[in-house]
């Protein structure tokens, strides 16, 4: 793992081949339902990109926007925060203040420069195996599309 | 001494051949100095940039070592001493070249700072005089002067008529007219008169002026200090911007696998200085601004035998609450 | 401009002489003479040193929290209360009525000799002591600076930003002057772990500026002091206003207009929509 500042070294013209590069997704799961859920797809045996770094939390109302700024100092092209339905939070309102949260993050990206396409959210339930294989396999598209947050 | 003089017009064309054989550094916008691509890029009409030119000897950031597991070894990495490129600063003003002499004192006291004096050796430092000190400059007050020679290798004082007196100091600064000796032309008696005339004036024009001599440090404990400082919201504008001002920390920046020791730019205003595991001797922002005027004007002259300041007013003028240290130290009088 | 000035010392004498408060904080003018400084006068004989001129513009809401602040200060015993007089304008005002929300202070502890502007604000002062012109000057000047920043791309938003935050010198000038920036221990001096690492490397200056962006997204108060006082001239406050408008556009909140309303990152609605949520 590379420190933030030897990551920055690296430029658009160095080791980066766009028919192998692979996005970076680090991914914010919360204990009750999405990790849950994501536990289920590994033992249904799903297929889907082996691109997420996965994270457990207690819930989506733990990621402080520091977690995401960091995940792209640290070498992560795309976050992706997920956790429990609205209503289904485990500790009642969790997510709520997380959808606030990510909303307004992905706003100060986008003024920045930075593709807000780059933080992405989900709600995956316990019993979403494969819904979770599928947010993995679009949140994956979609930020390969975007490019290494580096270039 | 030695004198030349350099036509206005020539200055521009000798900053061109400079910049074909070596790197040139001059204010290039209204907060800095940076290396500039043609003569046309400096911005000389300004008085001086918001910082100054230390962290070209004294950079903000620099890696002092950088470390990598592999396995049970641990490799270490020296970086690479600074290339010895040559460079020509131009256009800092006699404030912030004396700058350099001072704070040299502290690189090379106990432990010699190779990477700084590596990268002194090779900046040759070309100041040009001050004809309009501002209302915050108070290079007088501390044994400098708008056309004063401390720290410079060339000093280019202008002249009435639109030529630069140019006084060579060192032998930095004589071997860079020899090479580019074109462009110079020579000088009489009656220019280094004009340029000792103008001096005198330019120091004239110095409105508040702080009398140094007659200063005895406030007791320790006056409770002037607390009022002093009562305004200051405890930023670290004063001491990023001041040209003698060398406090650091060093950080490891990385991960258990892979990173870098840096040395970075700290300030004594900060409540995090002196901030250690036993606590924290100046909790309150008064005893750290008590700090600062007295590590300033007592214990580095003291020590070192220089006072750590040359004037230049950048803490007044960048200051957010305008706290002025003429005034503090006025009022600090014993 | 003189009236102004004349009814703060007026106030500021009646309230020190009847023991009202221990202190009036307001602006007396600096050395120069022309830039005002802010100024913290507890005698009655002091009074006129308090002056208002239209370069007033430090928010003095900040000297009230914090560590050192008068109404929250560590180095005084708790029972013992400082009462304090304050000249507030629009923007100090807006920011009181946020930091009551964030239960800084009480209000009872605290004389507000107010400054109005006539734009919505969710307190009344104590006294009011003078009317001004909204400035629209600085609110166009935003707004185009804004509009010009939404015509480029992404890419060149980015590389725009880049720029500016490269000259960073993270002398938290900032952070000092924002009354809302009164954590103790603020998130970039943290080492244990370290967030944002020291040096003022770009992807270092970038994570201080969006965290401290962010951290005020639905409190500031516009007061635009952090963008005066940035030594090497990054435009902070564009950041901060295009925050206080999404929160608006999203929540309908607005910080320091409603007393009684929730700050919009610190409550939700169950109906909240986010469309990019999967």
């Amino acid at each position: 793992m590379l420190s933030s500042n030897q990551v920055e070294t690296l430029s658009a013209s160095e080791g980066v081949d766009p028919s192998t590069w692979e996005p970076r997704i680090f991914a914010f799961l919360c204990n009750w339902c999405s990790y849950v859920g994501a536990d289920l797809a590994g033992t249904s045996r799903l297929i889907y990109p082996a691109t997420v770094r996965i994270i457990r939390l207690p819930c989506t109302g733990r990621v402080d926007p520091m977690f995401i700024l960091r995940s792209f100092q640290r070498g992560a092209d795309g976050v992706l925060v997920s956790g429990c339905h609205p209503g289904d939070c485990h500790y009642s309102k969790g997510n709520f203040y997380a959808r606030r949260r990510m909303l307004m993050f992905r706003k100060l990206l986008a003024f920045v420069g930075i593709d807000p396409r780059r933080l992405q959210m989900s709600w995956v339930s316990a019993s979403e195996g494969s819904k979770w294989a599928q947010v993995v396999t679009d949140v994956t598209n979609e930020v390969k599309a975007l490019g290494p947050l580096r270039a | 001494m030695d004198a030349k003089l350099l036509e206005r017009e020539q200055l521009l064309r000798l900053v061109d051949a400079l910049i074909a054989d070596c790197e040139v550094i001059a204010p290039a916008d209204e907060s800095s100095f940076s290396a500039v691509a043609s003569a046309g890029e400096m911005q000389l009409a300004q008085l001086k940039p918001a910082k100054s030119p230390k962290e070209l000897v004294f950079p903000q950031r620099e890696v002092l070592l950088r470390y990598a597991l592999a396995g049970d070894e641990v490799a270490l990495d020296d970086p690479p001493p600074p290339a010895a490129v040559d460079r020509v600063l131009i256009g800092t003003r006699p404030c912030d070249a004396a700058a350099f002499p001072v704070i040299d004192a502290l690189f090379g006291w106990d432990d010699v700072d190779a990477a700084y004096f590596e990268r002194r050796e090779h900046t040759t430092v070309v100041s040009i005089a001050c004809d309009q000190p501002c209302e915050t400059c108070f290079c007088t007050s501390v044994g400098g002067s708008p056309a004063g020679i401390e720290g410079s290798d060339l000093l280019l004082t202008p002249l009435r008529e639109g030529n630069y007196h140019v006084q060579v100091i060192s032998e930095r600064g004589r071997s860079l007219v020899e090479r580019y000796e074109r462009f110079f032309r020579a000088s009489d008696q009656a220019h280094d008169r004009e340029r000792a005339l103008l001096e005198d004036e330019w120091q004239a024009a110095i409105e508040r002026t702080v009398d140094l001599d007659e200063i005895e440090m406030a007791d320790f404990e006056s409770p002037v200090w607390e009022t002093l400082a009562q305004a200051c919201v405890d930023c670290g504008i004063c001491t990023f911007l001041c040209p003698t001002c060398h406090c650091f920390d060093i950080q490891d920046e990385g991960d258990p696998n892979q990173g870098e020791r840096v040395r970075v730019w700290d300030a004594c205003t900060f409540y995090e200085y002196t901030r250690t595991h036993a606590g924290q001797p100046r909790p309150t922002h008064y005893r750290r601004y008590r700090q600062r005027i007295m590590h300033k004007f007592r214990y580095y002259p003291e020590n070192m035998g220089k006072v750590l300041c040359v004037g230049c007013g950048r803490c007044i003028q960048y200051c957010p609450v305008r706290i002025d240290l003429r005034v503090v130290l006025e009022a600090v009088r014993g | 401009m003189e009236a102004i000035t004349e009814n703060i010392r007026r106030e500021a004498r009646r309230l020190l002489q009847e023991e009202a408060v221990d202190v009036v904080i307001g602006y007396q003018p600096g050395w120069d003479g022309v830039q005002p400084v802010p100024v913290f006068v507890d005698q009655a004989a002091e009074v006129d040193k308090l002056v208002y001129n239209e370069r007033c513009t430090h928010n003095l809401a900040k000297y009230l929290v914090g560590r050192e602040g008068y109404l929250t200060s560590r180095f005084r015993p708790s029972d013992q209360i400082v009462r304090v007089a304050l000249v507030a304008l629009p923007a100090t005002l807006r920011a009181i009525v946020a930091l009551l929300r964030e239960y800084q202070f009480d209000r009872a502890d605290l004389i507000l000799l107010g400054i109005v502007d006539g734009t919505p604000v969710g307190i009344e002062p104590d006294v009011e002591v003078g009317r001004i012109a909204a400035d629209t000057a600085k609110e166009e000047q935003i707004r185009a600076q804004t509009e010009e920043l939404d015509g480029m791309s992404l890419a060149e938003r980015r590389e725009w930003w880049r720029e500016q935050f490269s000259k960073c010198i993270r002398c938290y000038a900032c952070r000092q002057v924002c009354p809302f920036c009164y954590c103790e221990q603020c998130i970039a001096d943290e080492n244990q772990p370290q967030w944002i690492e020291r040096s003022p490397s770009l992807w270092n200056n970038m994570g201080w500026n969006l965290i401290r962006a962010y951290h005020l997204t639905g409190r500031c108060s516009g007061c635009g002091e952090c963008d005066r006082v940035c030594p090497v001239e990054i435009p902070l406050r564009l950041i901060n206003s295009r925050m206080l408008d999404e929160v608006e556009a999203a929540f309908g909140f607005v910080p320091g207009r409603d007393p009684d309303a929730e700050p919009a990152l610190a409550a939700f609605q169950p109906g909240d929509t986010a469309g990019f949520i999967r």
